[in-house]
This record gives C-alpha cells, structure tokens and sequence, in this order.
C-alpha cells in the first residue's frame, strides 16, 4: 500500500478554475495514486465538471498546475498531444463522433496517433469492442445505439491508445440503475485487469461505494475541497456536515 | 386553482365579485378582502381602479392593515395584489401589517416575496454587470475571429507540409455535400437569373432596336455578377448554415472536446476538410451558374424573342470575347467560398451551450456570410474599377 502511496500520476496543486470572471473552485489541491479510481463527488454547481475539464486539457486554470505522469498540462503546450495520449476521457454522453461508424470512433485515434497497419488497427478495434461487450456494432452509427451502449462505445474509444489514466465524466448519468451496475463493474475489471488509474466524476453514491478506492468531495459554498477520504472513512469520519449529508442523504436513497 | 377558507359556507361563496372594504380608526386605516379573487373575475379590474383613488385620498395615512375575509374565495390574483401593495408600501416607507389571510397565501406570499427580492437584485446587478461584461469582452469580440483565422492559417501551413490531422475522404465527401449536392439548386436560380435578365433587359433594348444585345446583357452580367453573387447567396443559405448547425451540435454534444482531449485539432480535422471545399467547390458552381444562366437567356432569346440559336450564342462568344470578364467572376466566387466557410465554421465552433444558442449561430452566420459576400463584392467592382480592368 506505502509504495502505492509514494507515486501518485496525477497531481493538482493550489487549482484555481473561473469561467470568466465567475469564480468555480479554488485551493483545490490533491493527488491520485496509479491504479486507483478516485472519484469526484460533490452537489450540482460545485465545479466537478469544471475540475475534470481543466485535467483533461479543455478549461486552463487562472492559478495552480496539474501534472500528469510527470508533465506539466497548460506549461508547455509542446507536451499536448504527448499528453493527450496518457489519458482517455469518457463524456457524459458518450461524445461519440457521430458521422462515423462505432469502429471508425475507436480506429480513429489509432490512425492518427500511431504508425500501426490498418489490419493491426482493424484487429485493436474488435479487441476494445469486445472489451466493452460492443462486438458486432461496428458498423452502427452512433445514432443506432442505446444511452448505456454508446457510453460503452466511447469508452471503448477511450481506451484505443492504452491510457494509463482514464476520466470519467458522470458514467451512470442517464442510466437505469441495471446499466449503471453494468458500467461500474466494467470500470472496476478494467482497473483490476489493466491496472488504469481513474478519476470518475459522480454523485450517485451507489457508484461510488462500488468503484473508489479514495473520494474528494467539492463544496459549491466555498468553491474548494472540502474533505477525502475513502467513501466509508467519510462517511464514518467526516468533520464536515456536508460531506456526511451528502454520503447520508444519497446512502439512504441507495439503500 | 381555487383556493377557499376552510371556514366559508356553500351560501357565501356565492359572492361573484372581489370585494374591498375599508375604514379609518385612529389615523390608521383598515383594509378587508372579500368575495371572488380569482383572475377570471373581470371585475377585478374595477377594484384595482378603485384602491388606485383609495391609496391617492389616503396619502397622509401611515399605518395599513390588510386582512381577509374568512369565506374569500382566491388564485393568484390575491396573492399578486396583496404582494404588489406592500410593495408600494415599502417604497413609500409606510408601515402596513397583514391581518387574517386563508391559509396558504402567507406562505406563497413569503416565497414570492423573496424570490422578486432576488430578482430585483439581479436587475439592477444585471444591468451593470451586462455592461462590465460587454465591455470586458469587447476585445474578444475582434480577438476570437482573428484568434479562429490564425488558427485556420496554421491548419492550411501543417496541411502544405503534411503534418495535417485532415482526412483527404472528409475534404472529398464535404466537397460532395457542397457541391455536387447544390447542382440542382444553382441550376434553378441561375436558369431563372438568366431568365429574368434577359426579359428585362428584352423590354428596354426594344426601344433602341438592339435586341440582339439582349445576349451580351446576360452573359455579362451572368459572369461578371450575378453568377458569382448567386451561388455565395445560396451556399450561404445552405452549406454555410450547415457548417454552423453541424459544428454546433458537434460542440453541443461534446464532440469537439473528445477531438481536443485524444489532441486532434478541431480546425484541421473539422473546420479544414469543409473551408477548402467550400474554396474549391464556388468557382465550379460559378462557372457551371454562367453556362446555365447563359442558356436562361437563350431560351428566352429563341423562343420568346425569334432569334436563331447559333445567332444568339454568336452574339454571347462576342460579348465575352475577353476572358478576364470570366476570371473576374471566378476569383470573386473563390473569396465568396472563403468566406462562407469561415463564417459558417467559427459561428458553429463558437455557438452556445443550447439548442436556441445553436438556431441563433446557425442564422448568424448566413446573415454575416451574406452581408461580407455582398460588401466583398462591391470591394471587388471598386478595385476593378480602379484599376480599369471593366
């Protein structure tokens, strides 16, 4: 567990996020060990989507560095598209480009960011489909599949490059409970099967108590983290009202 | 919905109009509703005129208390009358207490009276604030379509030394889609364009006896004018509108940032592929609108005014003896694509973050492509003109 703990991949120190002159968070500063799943939880309004577009390089922080397996995002834009390989995202709807075939949405960053033949890529494409429990769609449109199937898809597409992070906006957003179990316990597999780090964006406790392994919770009052921990230690634990309202209030709906 | 006292009686409810009473004791004076306060009272209005003079008579009076009977019968027009006088009464620093109230409207009152707080303070932070913002932003307003052509010139110079995410297939199916899709749109308009030259421009030159001119009238102005001018107009209205609703509803859904997040640029892999199609495609279209309103015009000339074919395209080939007539056509339509391209694009790329955002961009940008086609255009004519090349 130490030498887990001694090598955080991603790190965020003093973050500061604004949209224009509209303050999101500040003083946001934590770190996610390799292999864990760390999930960001927190009410609606409190930046968590914020945070997660700042990480994964689409909203520069106005203060602070976020450093990604050792490079620094927002620096040195030199380490962009080095950067951009490191991680796959998940969008909360999937974000599947919707003019290709579900095999051209996963062979697309492999043609683009690597040197592989097209048999080799065609083969990668039916490997991650079936990863996910996506194989024979290839050649559906996204427009073809279902809520939950094309958030399988996009991660799918997500994981095409081998990330060693994946970021998860919102996964059971949009889900029946029956699908978002399904969702979770794919992330978890992956995790334990590929070793991945996670940064899972959520606030339906059911998902949380399945997959993190650390949880930080954001507060829209005081626009900053509030407090981490794992779930259980926060929900046991916590100092803060807040935190065990939420745990509560969303343990008692999930129970 | 209705609203009655718990108290009132099936009889008393049979008042039918909203009532107001009131009287003076001790300076202070005593407000009582009764009756039918509902909106579907046309009489309500009577009584708004009628507390109107009551308040302008009791100017002097300081202290107000408002009550209700228990068999009023109310909606929301109570609750909006009770809550717009004390407000007056605010504003005119008088003291005014509320009495009896049926149950329910205190609380309503209570919630509506925090909310118009709330919404008065954004009126007047809103206003102040809408400033701040328009003049923090101005500079964005220049800096992000210089911002958006800059990123679009770095695009083209990775494109020339192949370094570029640009698909050949998408420059291809977007040259389709622009192109060859608009041919029977482009066929009709300038058969039509040609058309109506040509019947005008038959009226006037009957008078002088030179209406064999009619053909150097429409070539002409087919080539020189109005076949470029008319296929920017329609790929504005088309294509350009496309551009923006595609690349909107790419933003809207998330897509352009699952492009940025995997590091491919959205303005080589998107905004690209359609720009050059666009740039190609117009002149082809321009010059395929010549040829058509041409033979408008010929059809007009044969059928409608006797001339012989042959002697009708004769007269056109004198006409358009020199081909920069046609160039200058040509390298109008090759501006006009530009822009319809880049304007259709950067409103998709910039649209809001909701559908009436995107219908709003996607209107923008036909109105802002045709508006720079047609200032081009007239740019164009005073160059030319400049530098004797009509």
């Amino acid at each position: 567990m130490n030498s887990v703990e001694s090598n955080p991949i991603i790190t965020v120190k003093n973050l500061q996020l604004a949209y224009g002159k509209h303050l999101v968070l500040k003083n946001v500063s934590f770190e996610v060990e390799q292999g864990h799943c760390l999930v960001v939880m927190g009410g609606s309004g409190c930046g968590k989507s914020t945070l997660l577009k700042s990480m994964i390089g689409l909203l520069e922080p106005i203060q602070g560095e976020i450093c990604i397996n050792g490079k620094m995002l927002w620096v040195d834009n030199s380490h962009g598209n080095k950067i951009a390989k490191e991680f796959g995202v998940l969008f909360q709807g999937g974000a599947l480009w919707s003019s290709m075939t579900i095999h051209e949405n996963v062979a697309l960053p492999l043609s683009l960011h690597t040197d592989l033949a097209d048999k080799e890529i065609e083969e990668l494409v039916h490997y991650k489909l079936s990863l996910v429990g996506l194989s024979g769609f290839e050649n559906f449109y996204p427009s073809q599949l279902s809520g939950g199937m094309k958030k399988r898809a996009g991660l799918a597409r997500a994981l095409a490059l081998d990330p060693r992070i994946l970021f998860f906006d919102e996964p059971s957003a949009g889900l029946d409970p029956i699908t978002s179990k399904r969702l979770d316990d794919l992330i978890t597999e992956l995790k334990e099967s590929l070793g991945m780090t996670f940064v899972v964006i959520s606030h339906e406790l059911a998902s949380i108590f399945n997959i993190a392994d650390d949880a930080i919770f954001l507060d829209a009052k005081l626009k900053t983290l509030l407090d981490r921990g794992t779930p259980r230690s926060l929900l046991d634990k916590s100092i803060h009202e807040e935190v065990v309202d939420f745990l509560t209030r969303n343990e008692s709906s999930t129970n | 919905m209705e609203n009655k006292s718990h108290n009132d009686g099936v009889e008393k409810t049979a008042m039918s109009i909203p009532g107001l009473e009131w009287k003076h004791e001790r300076g202070e004076l005593f407000i009582t509703l009764s009756g039918r306060w509902l909106l579907s009272c046309p009489e309500r209005q009577q009584v708004l005129r009628k507390w109107q003079s009551l308040i302008k008579q009791a100017r002097d009076i300081e202290i107000f208390h408002i009550s209700c009977t228990e068999d009023v019968i109310w909606d929301s027009s109570l609750v909006i009358f009770i809550r717009n006088v004390m407000g007056e009464f605010e504003l005119n620093k008088k003291r005014a207490t509320l009495g009896y109230l049926p149950d329910g409207l205190p609380k309503l009152l209570e919630i509506s009276k925090e909310r118009k707080t709330t919404k008065d303070k954004n009126e007047h932070e809103g206003l102040a604030e809408n400033f701040d913002n328009f003049t923090a932003d101005l500079p964005n307003y220049f800096a992000r379509p210089i911002e958006f052509i800059g990123a679009v010139i770095i695009a083209c110079t990775e494109l020339v030394s192949g370094k570029s995410v640009m698909r050949l297939g998408d420059l291809v199916e977007s040259a389709r889609k622009c192109g060859a899709s608009a041919l029977p749109i482009v066929t009709l308009i300038s058969f039509l364009t040609g058309l109506t030259l040509a019947f005008v421009g038959s009226v006037q030159l009957e008078k002088f006896n030179a209406k064999i001119y009619v053909a150097d009238l429409v070539s002409l102005a087919m080539v020189r004018e109005m076949g470029a001018l008319m296929v920017g107009i329609i790929m504005a209205g088309r294509t350009g509108a496309s551009f923006a609703a595609e690349l909107g509803n790419m933003k809207l859904n998330e897509e352009i940032d699952s492009l940025r997040t995997f590091g491919i640029s959205p303005i080589s892999f998107l905004v690209l592929p359609r720009t050059l199609a666009l740039f190609l495609m117009t002149p082809l279209l321009t010059l395929y609108a010549d040829i058509v309103g041409i033979l408008g015009g010929l059809t007009v000339g044969t059928l409608v005014m006797n001339f012989s074919t042959v002697h009708y395209l004769e007269q056109t080939q004198s006409a358009l003896t020199h081909m920069w007539e046609i160039y200058s056509g040509v390298t109008k339509s090759l501006v006009f694509g530009l822009i319809i391209g880049l304007v259709g694009c950067y409103k998709g790329m910039n649209s809001g973050p909701d559908s009436a955002a995107l219908g709003k961009s996607v209107t923008s940008a036909v109105v802002v492509s045709i508006t720079c086609i047609i200032v081009a255009d007239a740019l164009f004519e005073m160059i030319f003109s400049y530098l004797e090349l009509r």
